[in-house]
């Protein structure tokens, strides 16, 4: 058995392991990504960036129930332009690759944003264009709409130069998301990261109301997993670029099943929740244990496998 | 520090943690800025962990919490929004509570002197503590810092507790006169090397006392607060720079040698938005 049989090539980047941290967990700063680099996440991405600063939404924010997560964190930032120098001070400190994500309320700003941190040159940027939690001020995301996401991939990627590969974050709230993905690829994505959260409430009874201030948010973590394998599965099936697959991956078992329904990436958020810091490490120790006993030598000889 | 995940590392998984609501049982004003309130139910936490204290439809709020057989307690000072609105609240009003969380305060294995110093509301945690340690047989005194002898707060309470304390006020209205670090310099100068100094209230005053610690090589634990969101280690809103620990994981309790590589301690926070800000 090879040593870095969980090696693999992403958009031309190469990745010790398959497993990067999901935006909006920890990337606040240079000092909270080092901290789950150092707990040996193979890539790690930031919290997604925007134009303005915001607060995010009023607190309780996020919630453990027995399904895992939901949050309504409200996408809260400094704003891109207080951020530049800490994504600057990222790119110095963190070493596994860095995915800068972002977002906006029209797609002009997203422009906006994109070229301000173009000027970074970072290797991968994500545009995240489905946050399910901020209707209510930036309306409904842009990955609900074919349109809308045609016009922002194509507005975003006129930019972004070829040399800085472009991700699109999906959404799972669409009839039918390998649809999404062919637009963004046929706009000049060049990957797809799928899926961002699924919209929920929790209600306290005794109270009478959700506990959310929000009232909704986006469920995550293991209640998700089937909803997200399935996106992935059909996104695969649909188009050429690679694809980051996240939604309810807590062990290696998930992270496989992720790989084999066609992710290239697997994206871990929750199960820092259920499973602690150390869940990048279990993860890769369970996947290795599994890859020795079913004699798989590489990711990619088993990336797709289930299409058959 | 480094080997410790905070939670789930040691192969304890997490579960469900929502708010629970329950009945107020009893509030008292402390003082013109300070209402504690008390509940009758446990929450087995130990000194120095928080809780997130929910008012539904207002918000929710990172807490200490004092506790004892049977009934725990918190005292807030109204300062903004949901501590606000939570002292309109009566006898019989209810709250969400989740927790306990983060890291808490440990005692030394030698017996001996132990001083606790805080500030406003720091001193409920370290309430806790000087009760537990003097249950045990160590030798607790706490030196209790307030702009005014009115804000000095659980002066009877620990009286009654047999609890030893010393008072200072930037006023002089009560004890002795200027910032507590100086009564903690008047208080070393006459009194034997401490075990272990605990201190938690505003992190300026906090930053002095560590400073002093630092300089006559006194071992000590320190609260850091910082913004919390979720206050399970997920946000990484309470990351502290350079090290990233999270405050509601890796802290809120840190020692005094982790404390030197937080660099950002006594220098500035982040806001809501994760933007730092200079104390
Ligand atoms: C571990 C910990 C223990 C605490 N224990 C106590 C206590 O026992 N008694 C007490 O009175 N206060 C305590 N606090 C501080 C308390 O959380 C804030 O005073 C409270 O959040 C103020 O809320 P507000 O809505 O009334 O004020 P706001 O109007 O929201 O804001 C006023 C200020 O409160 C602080 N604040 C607001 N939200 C948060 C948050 N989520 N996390 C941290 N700080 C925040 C900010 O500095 C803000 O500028 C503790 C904080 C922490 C982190
Ligand atoms: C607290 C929290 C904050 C999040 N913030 C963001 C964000 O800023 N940008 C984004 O693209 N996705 C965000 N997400 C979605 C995650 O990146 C991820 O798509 C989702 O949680 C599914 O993965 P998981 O089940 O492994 O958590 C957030 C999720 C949570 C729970
Ligand atoms: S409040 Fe500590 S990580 Fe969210």
């Amino acid at each position: 058995m090879k040593k870095n049989s969980l090696s693999v090539n992403f958009c031309g980047v190469k990745f010790e392991n398959p497993l990067i941290l999901a935006s909006g967990f920890m990337g606040i700063s240079a000092s909270s990504l080092s901290y789950v680099e150092k707990s040996r996440a193979g890539g790690v991405t930031t919290k997604s960036i925007g134009h303005l600063e915001r607060m995010g939404h009023t607190s309780p924010t996020v919630l453990a129930w027995s399904g895992n997560i939901l949050n309504a964190v409200g996408l809260s930032n400094p704003g891109i332009d207080q951020s530049l120098p800490i994504l600057a001070m990222m790119q110095k400190k963190i070493k596994v690759p860095l995915i800068i994500s972002f977002f906006a309320d029209t797609d002009t700003n997203y422009a906006k944003v994109a070229q301000k941190i173009v000027t970074l040159k970072p290797k991968l940027i994500e545009v995240n264009a489905s946050c399910p939690n901020t209707q209510d001020d930036l309306g409904a995301p842009f990955a609900v709409d074919s349109n809308a996401l045609k016009i922002l991939v194509r507005k975003v990627r006129k930019v972004v130069p070829k040399s800085i590969k472009m991700i699109v974050k999906l959404s799972p709230n669409v009839p039918d998301i390998s649809i999404m993905g062919k637009i963004a690829e046929s706009e000049g994505a060049d990957a797809i990261c799928a899926v961002n959260t699924v919209p929920g409430m929790i209600i306290d009874i005794y109270a009478r109301r959700p506990v959310l201030t929000n009232k909704s948010g986006g469920v995550s973590g293991k209640a998700i997993k089937p909803v997200a394998v399935k996106a992935v599965y059909d996104l695969y099936k649909a188009i050429k670029i690679p694809i980051i697959g996240l939604g309810g991956v807590e062990t290696g078992q998930d992270a496989l099943e992720m790989i084999m329904v066609g992710a290239t990436l697997v994206g871990v958020g929750s199960a820092i929740y259920s499973r602690g810091m150390k869940v990048f490490k279990h993860i890769q120790q369970e996947m290795t244990e599994i890859m020795k006993d079913e004699g798989i030598k590489n990711l990619e000889s088993i990336k797709g496998a289930a299409h058959g | 520090m480094d080997n410790c995940c905070g939670g789930g590392c040691c192969g304890e998984e997490r579960e469900e943690s929502l708010p629970v609501l329950i009945p107020i049982k009893k509030v008292i004003t402390e003082s013109p800025r300070v209402k504690s309130y008390l509940f009758d139910a446990n929450l087995n936490a130990s000194p120095g962990q928080f809780i997130m204290l929910w008012i539904p439809g207002v918000g929710e709020r990172p807490v200490a919490i004092y506790e004892e057989e049977g009934s725990f307690r918190i005292s807030v000072a109204n300062i903004g929004k949901v501590s606000g609105e939570l002292h309109k609240f009566k006898a019989g009003d209810r709250v969400g509570i989740r927790g306990p969380y983060g890291t808490s305060f440990t005692l030394p294995r030698a017996k001996g002197d132990l001083v606790m110093v805080a500030g406003g509301y720091g001193i409920v945690p370290l309430a806790y503590l000087a009760i537990e340690a003097q249950k045990r047989g160590y030798n607790p005194t706490i030196l209790n810092g307030a702009r005014t002898a009115k804000e000095a707060l659980y002066q009877d309470f620990l009286k009654k507790k047999k609890i030893k304390m010393l008072i200072s006020t930037d006023d002089g209205s009560q004890g002795k006169k200027g910032y507590v670090h100086q009564l903690l310099l008047e208080y070393l100068s006459k009194n034997r090397k401490p075990k272990m100094l605990y201190t938690c209230g505003p992190e300026i005053m906090e930053y002095n006392v560590a400073k002093v610690c630092w300089a006559k090589k006194i071992p000590l634990q320190v609260s850091v607060e910082r913004y919390m969101k979720c206050g399970i280690g997920v946000c990484g809103s309470c990351s502290v720079d350079p090290t990233g620990w999270r405050m509601c994981m890796e802290g809120p309790i840190v020692s005094g040698e982790d404390l030197k590589k937080i660099t950002e301690f006594g220098k500035y926070h982040r806001s809501a938005s994760g933007m730092p800000h200079n104390f």
